[in-house]
Order: C-alpha cells, then sequence, then structure tokens
C-alpha cells in the first residue's frame, strides 16, 4: 500500500534560506533567486513554498520520506503557525479524499506559539508578530486584541494540536508530533494527545538532539521565561554568527538550518522513528 | 449496559430562570436551598445561582422521558468553545467505556467564545452583552475578536472537533441548534456538519414555527406571551420543545 508522509510546519519544513547555499547558485547571477533549478516543486504536493527562497526538495522532511519510501507532501509555511498547519490538512482531506485510502502519516513540527491563522470565504489571515511581508501575500491580521493583555496561547495552541490529532484519528491517519526549533507549552488540563505521538520530549526540540545546543543560544532571542514573555512584540534577532554551531549548521544561512544540518536533523529523526 | 445522556449547552439547556417561576407560586424552599439540592445531585457541574431549575428544562424533560441518566454541562452565556472544553475533559476525566453515552451539544450563540489564560489559568467567556452570570469566579469580557468575519471559521472548527470527538471514542452524537444557528465555513467542513443535526433548524423554530429574533422583537405575539419569560422558555416553552425533541429523537 502507498504511504504518505504529510509534513506540517513553518519555514524550517520548508526550507526557507537555503538558496543560500553555494551548490544552488548555479550561475542565475541572483543570489537571492539563485537555484530555480532545484528550487521547483509541484505546487499539489508543496503548495505554500515561496519559488526561489525555499527549498523543499532539500528538507530533512523530504530525506526521511525518500529513505522510507514515502510520498512527501510538504505544507510548510515560513512564518506558519500550528492553526495553518490544521488549515492545510483540512485542504488536503477536501481536496484528495481519495488519499485517505492509503496509508498516511502526519508530521507536524511546531511553531511558535503565538503565531495564529483564520480564514473567512474570501481571505487567508495569519497572524505573526514579526513579519510583516506575509502581507505580500495573504492578509495580516491581528486577531485578538485581547491578547497582549491576557495571553492564551497555550490554550490555543493546545486546542490546536488536539484537533489536529483527532481530525487525524478519526481519518484512520498516524499523528506523529515534534518541536523543530523551539520548545512548547502545553495545556495538560485539555491535553488529548498521547505522549507516544511525541516523537522526542515536550520540552526537547529536534535542532538541540542533533546539535547538542538550544537554537535560542544562536538565535540571540530576548526570551527569559517561558513563551508568553514579549510573545505578542516584534522582536529584533542579535544572531550570534561566531557561535560554532551557527558556523557548522546554520551559516551560510541567517536564522534557519543549512544543507548539513538538515541532513543530520533527518538522520536523528529516522534513527527515532527506527527506535519507535 | 448503563445509558446516559450528556448535554452541552447555554441558559436554554439549563433552564435559566424557571425556578423563578416556581418560587412566584412557592416559596417554601428558598433559593439557595434549591441551589445546594441541585448542586448535590452531581448532574450539573456548572450550576450557577441564577434562578435556573435543569429538572425543569427540555434536556433533563427529555433524558427522563428517555429512561436514562444524565449529566448536564450547560452554563449560561456558554459558548460553543466552552461547551468543547467542556466535552474535552468529559472524555479526559469522566468516559467510562462500558457506559453507553449520548451527546446532545446543544449550539449556542455565533459571536461568544472561551479561552484560558496562560500565565493565571483563569477561564475567560467572551459575550457580545458582557456580564451574565452571577457566578464571580466566572470572567465575562466582552470582546476577543477583533474582527468578527471569523466566527465561522472558528464555530466550523469546534464543530470538527466535537464529531471527531465523538466518533474516535465510538459515542453517539446529536448536534442541536437551540435558538440560533451556525453557518459553517464550507472549505473546513470535512465530517459533512449539516448531517450531525438532529432537526433542520432550530429546535426553537422546529417546535413554535417562528424565529426567536422575530418573537423577542413582538410583545404582542402569542409565542412570547405563552411561552417566554425575558429572554427565555417558561415551564411550557420547555415542554413544548421536549415534545418536539422526543418526535425527532423517534424518527431519527
Amino acid at each position: 500500500m502507498k504511504t504518505n508522509h504529510l509534513w506540517f510546519g513553518d519555514s524550517w519544513v520548508i526550507g526557507s534560506e537555503l538558496y543560500k547555499e553555494p551548490r544552488f547558485r548555479n550561475g542565475s547571477g541572483d543570489p537571492e533567486t539563485g537555484g530555480f533549478a532545484n528550487a521547483y516543486v509541484s505546487p499539489k504536493y508543496v503548495p505554500n513554498a515561496t519559488f526561489g527562497y525555499n527549498m523543499p526538495n532539500f528538507v530533512f522532511g523530504r530525506k526521511v520520506s525518500d529513505t522510507i519510501g514515502a510520498k512527501h507532501w510538504n505544507f510548510g509555511f515560513s512564518g506558519g503557525s500550528i492553526s495553518f498547519a490544521l488549515y492545510n490538512l483540512y485542504e488536503w482531506i477536501k481536496k484528495y479524499p481519495k488519499e485517505l485510502e492509503h496509508n498516511n502519516i502526519v508530521f507536524l513540527s511546531t511553531t511558535a506559539q503565538s503565531r495564529d491563522f483564520a480564514r473567512t470565504e474570501e481571505d487567508l489571515c495569519h497572524y505573526h508578530q514579526n513579519i510583516q511581508r506575509h502581507a505580500e501575500r495573504h492578509k495580516v491580521f491581528f486577531k485578538d486584541k485581547l491578547r497582549p493583555l491576557i495571553p492564551f496561547s497555550e490554550y490555543e495552541s493546545t486546542k490546536t494540536i488536539n484537533e489536529m490529532y483527532s481530525v487525524c484519528k478519526a481519518h484512520n491517519i498516524k499523528f506523529y508530533i515534534f518541536n523543530v526549533w523551539g520548545p512548547i507549552h502545553i495545556s495538560e488540563e485539555i491535553n488529548l494527545v498521547p505522549d507516544e505521538c511525541w516523537l522526542i520530549k515536550k520540552t526537547d526540540t529536534l535542532f538541540g538532539l542533533t546539535t547538542g545546543t538550544n537554537y535560542v543560544d544562536i538565535l540571540g532571542m530576548p526570551i527569559t521565561k517561558g513563551t508568553t514573555e514579549n510573545e505578542y512584540q516584534a522582536v529584533e534577532f542579535r544572531v550570534n554568527k561566531s557561535h560554532p554551531i551557527h558556523k557548522e549548521y546554520i551559516h551560510p544561512c541567517q536564522f534557519h538550518p543549512n544543507l548539513h544540518c538538515h541532513d543530520q536533523m533527518a538522520n536523528k529523526l529516522l534513527e527515532i522513528l527506527d527506535a519507535s | 449496559m448503563n445509558k446516559t445522556d450528556v448535554w452541552f449547552g447555554d441558559s436554554w439547556v439549563i433552564g435559566t430562570g424557571l425556578y423563578d417561576e416556581i418560587y412566584q407560586q412557592d416559596k417554601s424552599k428558598t433559593p439557595e436551598l434549591h441551589h445546594q439540592e441541585l448542586k448535590h445531585t452531581g448532574r450539573f457541574p456548572n450550576l450557577t445561582r441564577d434562578w435556573s431549575h435543569p429538572e425543569y428544562s427540555f434536556a433533563s424533560l427529555t433524558s427522563k422521558e428517555r429512561d436514562v441518566e444524565y449529566i448536564n454541562f450547560a452554563f449560561p452565556g456558554s459558548s460553543i468553545e466552552f461547551q468543547l472544553v467542556q466535552l474535552t475533559k468529559f472524555f479526559k476525566n469522566i468516559y467510562q467505556p462500558n457506559i453507553n453515552y449520548t451527546i446532545f451539544f446543544c449550539v449556542s450563540g455565533n459571536t461568544r467564545a472561551f479561552f484560558i489564560d496562560d500565565i493565571e489559568h483563569k477561564e475567560y467567556h467572551v459575550h457580545p452583552k458582557g456580564q451574565l452570570s452571577k457566578e464571580s469566579e466566572h470572567n465575562f469580557l466582552t470582546d476577543k475578536w477583533e474582527v468578527p468575519v471569523f466566527f465561522e471559521y472558528n464555530n466550523t472548527r469546534i464543530l470538527n472537533q466535537v464529531v471527531a470527538l465523538c466518533k474516535n471514542y465510538n459515542v453517539k452524537l446529536h448536534l442541536l441548534s437551540t435558538w440560533e444557528q451556525i453557518t459553517t465555513l464550507k472549505h473546513i467542513d470535512v465530517f459533512n456538519l449539516s448531517t450531525h443535526y438532529l432537526l433542520p433548524g432550530t429546535l426553537f423554530n422546529e417546535t413554535f414555527g417562528a424565529e426567536i429574533y422575530d418573537v423577542w422583537n413582538d410583545e404582542n405575539n402569542d409565542i412570547n406571551a405563552n411561552y417566554i419569560n425575558d429572554y427565555h422558555l417558561n415551564i411550557s416553552g420547555h415542554k413544548q420543545m421536549h415534545i418536539k425533541l422526543m418526535e425527532a429523537l423517534s424518527e431519527n
């Protein structure tokens, strides 16, 4: 039976900044859009890629799917939220009902809990505290004006993850979840997702397990406690480019994993999947 | 196998105002004693001191006639989001596989919402009319969404989760619009939600042949005079809705 791997997440899943790798500068002359030949992906299987900026053919999820022999679907989106991941799952179920007859596995790579998404009949609307460029493709919205006063991202994201798990289960889809760059805070009071769905501990990240270093230490992100601090205000990153882990696993990218890091993260995930 | 009906809804389902009607005729039992007696049954986890009498609501009347045990999680001013949290906690903490449950998920107002604060874990209800509950421990706010156009998206997501949960726990579900209907957003309606409703219209409309807003706006309306007490049904009104509900269940 055919196996589909459905990958959901943010820029890390879709391969943002990978065009900066020297091997993709194929003579087009434009480093910002270089590597067109390697960048093309089918919009059916990778609907949210930004052509020339994301390189989903080279991400860790693709290597995992290819190694296992599964069809790789990639719904990652730069700056994407867990809610947008759920929306993409809904769209996939609605658009491709025949795929439900196959063996389907969802991999949800968590993103920042303060991000959000909603849609109307006409518009797709994202909430992200930092990325104004989403306005170029979709309307940016600030859904909850109460949020800066009364933060409730843990509740919202736990509710959304519950929903993604339940909808998968109701459609006989296997559900896996893991943190890739930042840990997530789950509201255990309403959590319905069994621990066995977590490929790694809720407090760990794939990047951390792969490199032995917390991503936020390299990012220079001004986080002091938990997820709720400053999460509704734009954050100015001060990337620590002299950090040896940045040199090995990030450079020539600025904020995202390089090819070597994607490769190592894929190996780590394969090791975890093999063990489970 | 034991059978239990589990009800979720707002003031209409918990029977807000019904004890007021009884108390006008018979003052032998104080509202506080009445509240304490109901609280001790364990059947009404979200009971408030707002003159409700859930035993006279269409929900209890229906379960009694079905001759089954019942739990009623309804709460005045509730959103379907709060109802989903109650349903989630029901499956997490109360559900027993050896009991044959029927879930009655009675849809409430479109524009209401609910959330839990990350830091203090306080629960907040969002209601366009603000403070409704007389329970001080419940926090009511008037506004959560800056742009109200997301209601269809949010409500469809909630109902999707309700259907998915009941399917996953193999529990019978009846969606019911009590007094207002929710429009679903077709882009994410993966369970064909309209097929899960017990009745095509609201229970109020199916019972009385009128829309609640028209009745509210017409003081001389017969339905208003005979079956409504303030913004809620009176005891006779609940009986009528119960009869209609039993009819719908017998045809289902």
